[in-house]
């Protein structure tokens, strides 16, 4: 069960992660698809939403290493 | 008793989730200063010389995007300039050429001129010429008529013509012949 | 006999997210990533001395033209998000500094000897550490961002003003007001969201080195390499995603609410919180 719990804690976290990434990835090339010219602005951009995006996914393992303990459990 | 239920409650004690995560406020105020100290030295030293190489660059960029609108300003008025200078210059080539032209003309009807009056000239003097020729003739041959006159008579008459008798013969045959 | 039970008698390696005393002056504990925090301090003064004094003399070489083409690009990015020239020239250097020292301190803890290197005894700590991979060191950062964005929006809106941007008279204006309690816990989560993500990347950078060179027991020396150029890029991106979120903040405070939207931020506009 703490594996579990363990294993979800990161699991769900990053799977939306890479959703959201997945969706800022279309917009920006759709975008780009639009107004080539553009491209240097939007990969700019988009690098910027992903780093958002991947820090939840990051603070979502820091917290499933630090949870047991806190909790109480090992 | 008593160290065992000391001991199980060190096992079950949780640590708060900022020991867990390792923040311990001298370090993080250490960590605060140190880097603060960091920004202080370089915004001291390093910072205002790069904003400066960095002035100098925009500047540098500025003085050379002025210098090229000066230039193609420049480059205008030459431009203007030149065609103006070529309007004026096809306007005296137009003209120097009319004025040939007529001084070219002009010339003609001189020369033209002046050769007839050189060819009147000429015909003149060889009218007078023939005038003088044909006088001339006649008195030679006047003179000549004479002396055949006078040899004849003197065939004729037999006789030494006196000078006399000779200007009164000549006289009589020279009347003969104007009449004639 | 696989890789791993050929292994199978060296010890797991020791992962810990708080950053473990080596020694003690007095009362003052030094981490490991206090020692590494050094060198990388170290580095970033001397890169930007070399190019000061390079520039001075005038003496041109790669390494100077690098310098400062990416000291060109930060300051315009910064001139780009705050449009006033004179504000960015004061505001600039705080994250211009935050960058390097980010970008210099995660590079030198991908090197081989951090993290492997351990302490004699029977509980044996790394001696080195990257300085990131110390919260104290992340959290000092954020916290150095915030309460300089909330001191350039206090001199650009006034003290007052700048309170009015999170207390506003629920009477008056209950919208306002719940709006101002989200400013506040935005605030909040900006400061954490900021060093949490600085701290995670490194961390999971550090235990991805440590796991992929203790399972590769004896074909490390290959298989961790792509790892460490993995590692370089993200080091690149956090620290560029730090540089401008602080820029995006300290922005965001000097606009008042009353105006209208301005051009400059129409592009840059990050939502509330992460």
């Amino acid at each position: 069960m703490n594996a579990l719990a363990f294993a979800l804690t990161y699991a769900i976290p990053a799977a939306c992660a890479a959703l959201g990434a997945g969706l800022i990835g279309t917009a920006a090339l759709n975008a780009a698809g639009r107004n080539p010219e553009k491209i240097k602005e939007y990969q700019g951009l988009m690098i910027l939403a992903v780093a958002f995006v991947d820090a939840l996914a990051i603070i979502a393992i820091v917290v499933a290493i630090i949870g047991p303990t806190i909790l109480g459990q090992q | 008793m008593i160290p065992a239920v000391t001991s199980l409650a060190a096992e079950v004690a949780q640590k708060t989730i900022l020991e867990e995560l390792g923040i311990d406020w001298q370090l993080l105020l250490l960590q605060m200063v140190a880097f603060l100290l960091l920004l202080f030295v370089l915004t001291k030293f390093v910072f205002p010389k790069l904003n400066a190489m960095l002035d100098k660059r925009e500047q540098a960029i500025a003085d050379s995007l002025k210098a090229a609108a000066d230039a193609e300003k420049n480059a205008l008025k030459a431009q203007a300039d030149i065609e103006q200078m070529l309007k004026g210059a096809r306007r005296d080539a137009d003209e120097i050429l009319a004025s040939a032209k007529v001084e070219a003309n002009a010339m003609i009807d001189q020369a033209e001129k002046r050769s007839q009056e050189r060819a009147d000239q000429i015909i003149a003097a060889a009218e007078v010429e023939l005038q003088n020729e044909v006088a001339k003739a006649r008195v030679a041959l006047q003179q000549e008529t004479l002396t055949l006159v006078a040899a004849a008579t003197e065939k004729v008459i037999g006789s030494v013509v006196t000078d006399k008798v000779d200007e009164q013969l000549i006289r009589s045959a020279v009347e003969g012949i104007k009449i004639a | 006999m696989t890789l791993l039970s050929a292994a199978a008698d060296v010890k797991k390696p020791h992962i810990d997210i708080a950053a473990d005393t080596i020694f003690q002056l007095g009362f003052f504990k030094v981490t490991n990533s206090m020692l590494m925090g050094v060198l990388g301090y170290a580095i970033v003064l001397a890169a930007f001395f070399y190019t000061v004094w390079c520039l001075k003399h005038g003496r041109k070489n790669h390494f100077v033209s690098v310098m400062t083409w990416g000291y060109e690009t930060l300051y315009q990015k910064v001139e780009g998000i705050i449009g006033d020239k004179k504000l960015a020239r004061k505001i600039a250097p705080l994250p211009i500094a935050l960058f390097f020292t980010i970008l210099a301190n995660y590079w030198i803890g991908i090197l081989p000897f951090v993290g492997s290197v351990s302490t004699m005894g029977s509980h044996p700590l790394p001696i080195y550490r990257g300085l990131l991979a110390d919260m104290n060191t992340t959290f000092a950062l954020a916290i150095i961002s915030m309460v300089t964005a909330q001191i350039y929006a206090a001199r650009a809106l006034g003290f007052w003003g700048n309170v009015g941007r999170y207390i506003v008279n629920p009477f008056r204006d209950p919208i306002g007001s719940f709006v101002g309690l989200l400013e506040i816990v935005s605030e909040l989560s900006r400061m954490l969201a900021l060093s949490l993500r600085l701290f995670g990347n490194v961390f999971a950078g550090e235990v991805l080195l440590i796991m992929v060179g203790f399972l590769t027991s004896y074909a490390a020396g290959v298989a961790l390499l792509p790892f460490m150029l993995f590692e370089l890029f993200i080091g690149f991106i956090q620290s560029y995603v730090f540089f401008m979120l602080t820029t995006v903040f300290i922005s965001l405070g000097l606009v008042s609410h009353g105006d209208p939207p301005e051009k400059h931020l129409s592009e840059h506009q990050t939502p509330s919180g992460s």
